[in-house]
């Protein structure tokens, strides 16, 4: 069983600090890291994929130190990130067979066989003999999640995987989530709460640099179970709670709204404790900062 | 290895099938067109390897902006994913010098390549081609190391302020280092040709050439340096960062001590563009680039004994026998200023003289009157390395080569238009023939020149000598084995009545020439395209 263990993390940039403290455990399976722009999750990530060196702190991968083992641990690790790019006149297999030669120490043959059985994995047979610049952004991403299974790392980052692409390429990307976390650890970050809700099982949640949630996905639905309401509410009601209060939906029909919205205590007499889902716990925590130590 | 091959493959993908390798096609294409436009003067065309080499620079300089805009993507190439792949700040380094390399040697074998294709066409000898072809290689591959490797380090500096300061940067190093607009014996322009006139040689293979070549070679090594440095500095462990800081002091040094060689080793302006119009020289603000005796000086020159040793100096031991027609206490006679005399005897006797520009005054150690004799011996000795227009080598003294012109003040001389008498006794061990307007043997690196002339040339390097319709044609090797070009010299000489003159040289350019007397009645007529 692959694991992933850091602790005590700490990461400065100059005399900001951008990570306080980090410690967390996780095994396989696609671990989901949330949090708004500019909580830290990037810098977590660089410093995972051994981009950044650590300046406080320890990480293993499966026992392996990455202050003593960097270089076996590199070619354990696959990294897409954010702002994926490539040279556009390449072709896409032969941009995996570069990889393949860069990261593995096999002969060319079982390097094209092995980026074969990743596009077809992948179903990129269609397009991947084309040149990158006539490829779709998700093919382009569909490509740079083929890129991080070469090799069949043990631990996958992905940084923002949806960001840019329009909604049905946002699923075909997420649907690639299942096929590569299999026996393997995945930790994807990621602002917008969609891209892990389905297939994420495991949460860590940073904000202003400190880890303020680690568990199960439903565990953090549950723990923000409560705070959020539903009601029916004319307009001028609707002003005032939202002059106070964070709406997270509204649903208007003829003269009155149907809201969501966030509070330790009912605002309206019809309101009635809502179901939530990933989306609106995750509100929830950027939005009741006292509420965020009961969870 | 592979790590590195990868990373070429990925560089070199990408150069292959983008546009701009196009464009250095094209552009480098236009540029071979200039350059047999210009071999086509007159109303007819002819194709030389020298007049290829000549304006060898033109097609690399069209190319050079965009070479450099290459090298420049492949410097600031840089991929997240990489990093992660276990590859040393070295192996990305040495990949990106490596992409760079696959082309420079695409561009330079083509630029070979033209060169054999002119070579072969114009029918010249191998040990022709080998040495002509010699500086033009070391021009290209000079040309491509230095803006690659600028073009590199432009890269890291387009990475960290942007593209646009590097595209301008590019655009400063080519308008200063091109060959459109100047021709230097300095540091720019990157290529250096400095060529010969007309048609004699193109490429001056000198220790400035050396120096230069070396400065450039030296200067791209420490871009390279620099852009490794700045990129990985904070990585490195403290052992490289020494060697590096110490390394790149090292290169300065030596390109400051480089730059000392060339300015030493430069040649020196002199100038004889106007030579007949200095005769009436009364500007007294210039030094006066030649000397002419005044008319009636009351002496004259009636023979020369001269023993004369050439290698990197001239060393002469000069006996004149003078004649004086009119009562003289002192005589003037004309000597290239970087001479320097060692002795002057008259009569067996030392005296003293008096140096100026291009000539000495000897101060004689009584009166002489007319139908006296005096015997002078002068010893001089020093480097002669001169230019003039567009530094165009000139007059020059080198182990592989020579041109001591007749109307170059390179022994004591009037400049009049006697006919004296010559024996010269020189000591040239160079691999290349000797040759003067004089008669002459040779014997085991000694020649013996003797004969009757107003002056003398010397000329020696890397010419051939033909016999065509009972003239001996001696210069440049596909100058003189043109039919056409010695057809034209021989009508030419045939128009002014000069046919008694048999060896005719294909010498450098005759600055002035249209102006200037027939030099060379007795024996050589000294030509260029005519």
């Amino acid at each position: 069983m692959n694991s992933l263990k850091v602790s005590n993390l700490e990461f400065k940039y100059g005399k900001v600090e951008a990570l306080k403290n980090i410690s967390f455990e996780v095994t396989e399976g696609l671990i989901g890291i949330l949090g708004p722009n500019g909580a830290g999750k990037t810098t977590a990530m660089k410093l995972i994929t051994t981009l950044y060196s650590i300046q406080k702190g320890e990480i293993f991968l499966n026992d392996l130190d990455y202050k003593k083992d960097l270089s076996q641990i590199r070619k354990m690790i696959g990294y897409l990130p954010q702002d994926f790019s490539t040279y556009d006149n390449i072709k896409g297999r032969e941009f995996l067979e570069i990889i393949g030669s860069l990261k593995l120490d096999w002969n060319k043959k079982k390097v094209v066989n092995h980026v074969n059985e990743i596009i077809n994995k992948l179903e990129m047979n269609d397009y991947i003999d084309r040149k990158i610049k006539e490829y779709s952004g998700g093919m382009k991403q569909k490509l740079g999640f083929a890129q991080v299974l070469v090799g069949d790392p043990d631990l996958i980052v992905i940084d923002e995987p949806t960001v840019g692409l329009d909604p049905e390429q946002r699923n075909t990307i997420r649907e690639l989530f299942p096929i590569i976390s299999k026996n393997r650890i995945v930790l994807a970050t990621t602002h917008i709460v969609e891209d892990i809700e389905f297939y994420c099982n495991y949460l860590l949640v940073i904000k202003d640099g400190s880890l303020i949630y680690e568990g199960t996905k439903e565990k953090f639905i549950e723990k923000a179970y409560g705070l959020v309401w539903e009601a029916d509410v004319d307009l001028d009601t609707l002003l005032k709670i939202k002059t106070a209060n964070k709406v997270i939906t509204n649903f208007r029909v003829s003269d009155f709204s149907h809201i969501k919205y966030i509070s330790k205590i009912p605002l309206t007499q019809n309101s009635k404790k809502a179901d939530i889902n990933l989306q609106d716990a995750y509100i929830v925590y950027n939005n009741l900062e006292g509420s965020i130590s009961r969870i | 290895m592979k790590k590195i091959s990868a990373l070429i493959k990925y560089e070199v993908i990408d150069i292959f099938r983008g546009k701009l390798i196009w464009i250095i096609f094209f552009l480098y294409l236009f540029g071979v067109i200039q350059v047999i436009s210009s071999m086509k003067m007159g109303g007819y065309s002819f194709f030389t390897l020298v007049g290829l080499i000549k304006v060898s620079w033109l097609p690399l300089n069209f190319i050079m902006i965009p070479v450099m805009l290459l090298s420049m993507k492949i410097g600031e190439s840089e991929n997240e994913i990489f990093e992660i792949l276990d590859i040393s700040p070295m192996e990305f380094i040495i990949s990106k010098i490596g992409a760079v390399s696959i082309i420079n040697l695409v561009i330079l074998s083509i630029n070979i390549l033209l060169a054999l294709i002119f070579g072969i066409f114009c029918r010249v000898s191998l040990g022709y081609l080998f040495y002509e072809m010699t500086g033009y290689i070391i021009n290209t591959v000079i040309f491509l190391v230095a803006a690659c490797s600028v073009g590199l380090s432009l890269g890291a500096v387009s990475k960290r302020f942007g593209e646009v300061i590097g595209f301008i940067l590019i655009i400063i190093f080519f308008m200063v280092t091109c060959n459109f607009y100047k021709t230097s014996n300095n540091i720019v322009p990157l290529i250096n040709i400095r060529i010969f006139p007309g048609s004699f040689d193109v490429i001056s293979y000198d220790k400035s050439y050396l120096y230069h070549n070396i400065f450039w070679l030296i200067l791209s090594l420490s871009f390279l340096l620099i852009t490794y440095i700045y990129e990985n500095f904070k990585k490195e462990r403290v052992i490289t960062k020494v060697f590096s800081a110490g390394s790149l002091i090292f290169l300065f040094t030596v390109c400051i001590c480089l730059l000392n060689g060339i300015n030493t080793n430069k040649p020196d302006y002199y100038n004889i563009t106007n030579r007949n119009d200095s005769k009436n020289y009364s500007n007294d603000e210039n030094k006066a680039p030649t000397f002419f005796s005044k008319e009636n000086c009351g002496y004259y020159i009636d023979k020369y004994s001269m023993d004369i040793i050439i290698n990197q100096t001239l060393i002469n031991n000069c006996e004149m026998d003078i004649k004086v027609n009119k009562k003289i206490s002192s005589m003037e006679f004309g000597l290239y200023e970087k001479l320097n005399i060692s002795k002057v005897e008259v009569d067996g006797n030392a005296v003293n003289y008096k140096r100026t520009d291009n000539s000495f005054i000897v101060s004689l150690p009584k009166e002489y009157n007319s139908e006296e004799n005096i015997k002078l011996k002068v010893s001089c000795e020093g480097k002669i390395n001169t230019c003039w227009g567009q530094g165009q080598q000139m007059f020059f003294l080198r182990n592989n080569g020579l041109f001591l012109g007749d109307v170059f003040e390179w022994y004591p001389k009037l400049n009049d238009e006697n006919i004296k008498e010559y024996n010269l006794n020189i000591k040239y061990s160079s691999g290349h023939k000797l040759y003067s307007n004089l008669n002459g043997e040779n014997i085991s690196g000694q020649y013996k020149f003797t004969g009757k002339d107003r002056e003398i040339f010397l000329i020696s390097g890397n010419i051939s000598e033909r016999n065509y319709r009972n003239y001996l044609f001696i210069g440049n090797e596909e100058y003189v084995n043109s039919n056409s070009k010695c057809d034209d010299l021989i009508k030419f000489m045939e128009d002014k009545k000069l046919e008694d003159i048999k060896p005719a040289v294909f010498g450098p350019f005759l600055p002035g020439g249209g102006k200037m007397d027939m030099p060379y009645v007795k024996a050589c007529f000294f030509a260029d395209d005519v």
